[in-house]
Order: structure tokens, then sequence, then C-alpha cells
């Protein structure tokens, strides 16, 4: 169940997100599929919704711009990981598989 | 601005403007089913698992039960209810007629949607659809035609 309502806003720019993303009770949004289903589930519980997904970033690794199928999203951690620990220069965390 | 309180998103969907007013937690969902009445689009789970929600924004597939209304704002949607007409279907819509890849139906508009998305992403042979599928559960069982029907209209 929806545990509660939360305020949305847009982040204008980077600088932006990272004053709106400090207040208290604020969590980022981007693509939506983390936080509301934790949202939804009760899990997380944000006041502020600070949305992220317009921002620039990173370009993507793929090409095409295809969505990620559930296939490899369910791999990207593993990879991630993997490209942590075998090669220490690269940059880790979701950026790695060309996640927006 | 209090929490909960109403914003105003526009959105394009199936090539026409609309303007709702909508508390910035609605998601895209529930605002396309509950304040613009277009009941195509299912909710299934609600959860991002069963794709039953599935719409494509600029051309790309999203669960529309996990995208927060706001974020679409200014965005070009699409549901069922911009794909084909009950005189003219589209070629994947008449090809899951002919494949009889449905039984119950409600999953359908998702399917549909998905794989026009694929379509796109020109998937190159019946793994790949069957991957590309993966995000659309059918509880029926249809999945087997409903791959077929897709890789009649790309051409496999």
């Amino acid at each position: 169940m929806k545990s509660s309502s939360f305020q949305y806003s847009r982040a204008a720019d980077v600088s932006d997100a990272f004053i709106q993303g400090s207040r208290s009770g604020a969590a980022y949004v981007a693509g939506g599929t983390d936080l509301l289903q934790l949202w939804k589930a009760g899990a997380m519980a944000p006041e502020g919704v600070v949305d992220i997904s317009r921002l620039p970033g990173p370009p993507p690794a793929r090409a095409s711009g295809r969505s990620p199928t559930t296939k490899e999203a369910s791999i990207r951690p593993r990879s991630a990981r993997t490209a942590a620990t075998s090669s220490p220069g690269r940059p880790t965390g979701r950026f790695v598989s060309g996640m927006p | 601005m209090s929490p909960g309180s109403s914003i105003n998103v526009s959105l394009k969907i199936n090539g026409r403007d609309h303007e709702v007013s909508a508390p910035g937690c609605d998601t895209l969902l529930d605002v396309l089913r509950d304040k613009l009445g277009m009941t195509g689009t299912k909710k299934g789970c609600d959860m991002g698992a069963c794709g039953a929600c599935t719409v494509l924004a600029d051309g790309r597939r999203i669960k529309s039960c996990l995208a927060l209304a706001a974020s679409y704002d200014g965005r070009s949607i699409t549901t069922i209810e911009g794909i084909g007409t009950l005189d003219n279907l589209h070629r994947l819509q008449a090809a899951f007629i002919r494949h009889d890849a449905l039984q119950c139906g409600y999953c359908t508009p998702g399917q549909i949607l998905s794989g026009l998305a694929l379509l796109d992403e020109k998937p190159g042979d019946l793994a790949a659809i069957r991957e590309g599928m993966s995000g659309n559960l059918c509880r029926c069982g249809a999945h087997p035609n409903i791959v077929a029907a897709i890789a009649e209209v790309a051409g496999l």
C-alpha cells in the first residue's frame, strides 16, 4: 500500500539537484522503477521526490537506445561488480552499464 | 506547495494534447485510467512486474505504473487506444488474432505496445523476441503464440 503522498519537483540542473536532494525527506527519482516500488510497498516514504530524469547524463554505452531486457537488467549488478574488482581504474556503479 | 498538492501536466496522448491536474505522486497509469478515462491500459500488479500497463513514451516502452505522470510532462505517449481501429486493426493486432495470442485478453494491450516497440528494436530471431517480451506476463500462457505473432510481423 502507498504509505503517503509526496511533493514532486524537477531539478533544473545538477547543482539544483544536490540542493533539493539534501533536504530532509527528499529522494531522487529518475526512471522510477526502484523508488516507486519501494514507495508503494511502504518501504520508503519520501516527503519530496526530486526528478533528475531530464538532467544530462553520461553518454549511453549502447547506441540503439532500446530498453534493457529483464535478463540484461538482472545481470547488470554482477557485471558492474566484476568490472569494479577486476579493473580498479574503471568507473564503477550503474553508469558503467549505460543506465540513464 | 504542500505534499500531495496537484500540479499541471501536459501530455500528448496518441497525438492529442491533454492537460491534467494531478498530485505529483500520481502514476502515469492512474492518470491515464482515472483522470482521462483511457482504460485500455491495464493495471495488473501495479509494481512493474507484469507489463500489463506498458505504454510508449516517445516510442520507447515503459511501465506506466512505475512512471510518475509529472515526469512525462510534455512527452508523447502512445496507448492501445492509439493503435488500430475496430475496422482497421494494426497488423500486429491482426497477427495476434490469427495466432490466437490471447485468451482472457487482459495483458494484450501491454503485449501489443511492448511488441510494437520490440519490432522497432529489430529482433533477429525467436529467442530475441522471447527475451524482448520477457517483461510482459500472460497468465493464460499464450506466450508461444504471442512470440509467433510478433515473429510473423517481423518477417521471421
